[in-house]
Order: C-alpha cells, then structure tokens, then sequence
C-alpha cells in the first residue's frame, strides 16, 4: 500500500449541511440523543446534550477516582501488604479502612466533623459520669467499712 | 455582523390560523436536496426567500399549500428583516452543532470596518 492509497481512503470533509449533521448525528446518538430528537426537534437542543454529557463525562471521572481510593484504602489496611506483623498489631490510629465513604462536599465534611465532635462530648461525660459513680461508691465502702470497725 | 439574536420560532395568525414558523435538521436537509445553498451568492434574495420562507413551514405546517404560504410571504412586512431572520434560524441548526458557544477562553474578537 503506498501514500497515495492512503491519501483517498481518508474521509473527506464534509461539503454540504447534509453531510454535516450526519457526520455529526453518530456523536449525538452517542451522547444519548433520540433519532427523532436531533432530526424533528428544536436545532439547540443538542446544546443542552452537550453539557449533560460533559457533566456525565466529569462525574465518571470522578467516580473512578473516588474508587481508586477505596481501593487503595483497602489494601492499605490489607495484613498482607504490613509484611509479617507481630502477633496482636494493630494499624495505627486512622490507618484502617473508613467507617463512612467519604464527605461528598464540604458541607457534609462539617456535618461530620460536628457530629465527630458530639459523639466524643458524650463519651466524654459517660465517661466523667462512670468516675464519679465509681467514686461515690467508693467513699461508701470506705464509710461503711470504718462504721464495721 | 448580523444585530440579529438567536431566533427559534417566527409565530404569527393568518386568516384566523395560529403559524409557528421553525426548522429541524430534516426540514434543512430537504431544502438543500430541492437546491437550497446557504451563503451561496448565485442566487437572488427573493428566490432565497422563497425557499427558506417554504421550508420553514415543513416542520409544523408542512400539509399546508404553496399556494397559501406564498400568499402569506407576500403579507409580510419587513421582507429584508425576514430574510436576516430566517437566515439565523437556518444557522442554528448547524452552529449549534459546533461548540463555539461553551466557554470563550482562548477564542479571538475580531471586529470588520468598512
């Protein structure tokens, strides 16, 4: 096969409007849109196809993404991937595997850091209350054991 | 360049029947195969009127009679403006097929004096 071959079997470029929607009516049917909906419907609505499909491209991106970290989370808490730990190891603090997926926007970071910190309020005062109870009931062995002798 | 603003639809009643004038893709693409050639300089205003003015009546009209969308197209007023009109609205279905309306950085401004 020589050059010129490849010359004419490359497509040429479209000369009427004809040739150009349906050049471009495969892209369209792609991006989800109906026969009818490109031929018969109003000529701006494959504007809007456009941006929804943008907008798709941009989410499975992100997607992708996000399950690349989970992924890599994963094996990240994975014993096989510590070498031969010691009997009882334990990942450090916050190295395993999230309890939650993680925050979709900043708003919902604050919403959990705020709960983070209610939840640790209360375990704090169960905590103050237990010392307290343990106390009290110390003392009152003490005083019924003084009161014996 | 052209003061006219995107245009989708040209609505008006004749004879007490409501007219919505549009064109799809399909109505476009039949008026090229009966000869119309956008932005071809051969052909007269007038005839390029009256074949734009004739296709813009496929989409939602297309049972209608030449004889009445004639009589209708020599009604109107402002037949230059019409033209313009009809012009863009044939535009919009091919432009809006490229993606020069989403997102200007990068692109050039460009102005023409006489």
């Amino acid at each position: 096969m020589d050059g010129d071959d490849l010359e004419e079997s490359e497509p040429s470029e479209p000369q009427t409007l004809a040739e150009i929607f349906n050049w471009a009516f495969p892209y369209y049917l792609a991006m989800g849109m109906t026969y009818d909906e490109f031929w018969h419907g109003a000529p701006s609505l494959v504007k809007a196809y456009r941006k929804a499909y943008d907008m798709k491209r941009h989410e499975r991106n992100y997607e992708l993404w996000l399950q690349g970290r989970y992924i890599f989370e994963a094996l990240r808490c994975a014993p096989l991937l510590v070498g031969f730990p010691d009997k009882g190891y334990k990942p450090p603090s916050g190295a395993g595997y999230p309890e939650q997926p993680y925050p979709m926007s900043e708003r919902e970071a604050r919403e959990r850091e705020i709960q983070r910190e209610n939840e640790n309020t209360k375990r704090f005062i169960a905590q103050l209350e237990a010392e307290s109870k343990r106390n009290m009931e110390k003392k009152k062995q003490e005083v019924t054991s003084s009161g014996d002798d | 360049m052209s003061d006219i603003k995107t245009v989708n639809q040209i609505n008006f009643d004749y004879n007490g029947k409501h007219y919505c004038l549009e064109y799809s893709r399909e109505a476009v693409k039949r008026m090229e195969a009966a000869g119309f050639k956008p932005g071809e300089s051969g052909s007269t205003p007038m005839i390029e009127l009256d074949m734009l003015w004739a296709g813009a009546f496929y989409k939602n009209h297309r049972r209608e009679s030449s004889h009445v969308i004639e009589q209708i197209l020599g009604k109107m007023k402002d037949k230059l403006k019409l033209l313009e009109v009809l012009r863009s609205m044939v535009a919009e279905t091919y432009n809006s097929l490229m993606n020069e309306d989403e997102g200007d950085e990068g692109n050039v401004e460009w102005t023409a004096t006489i």
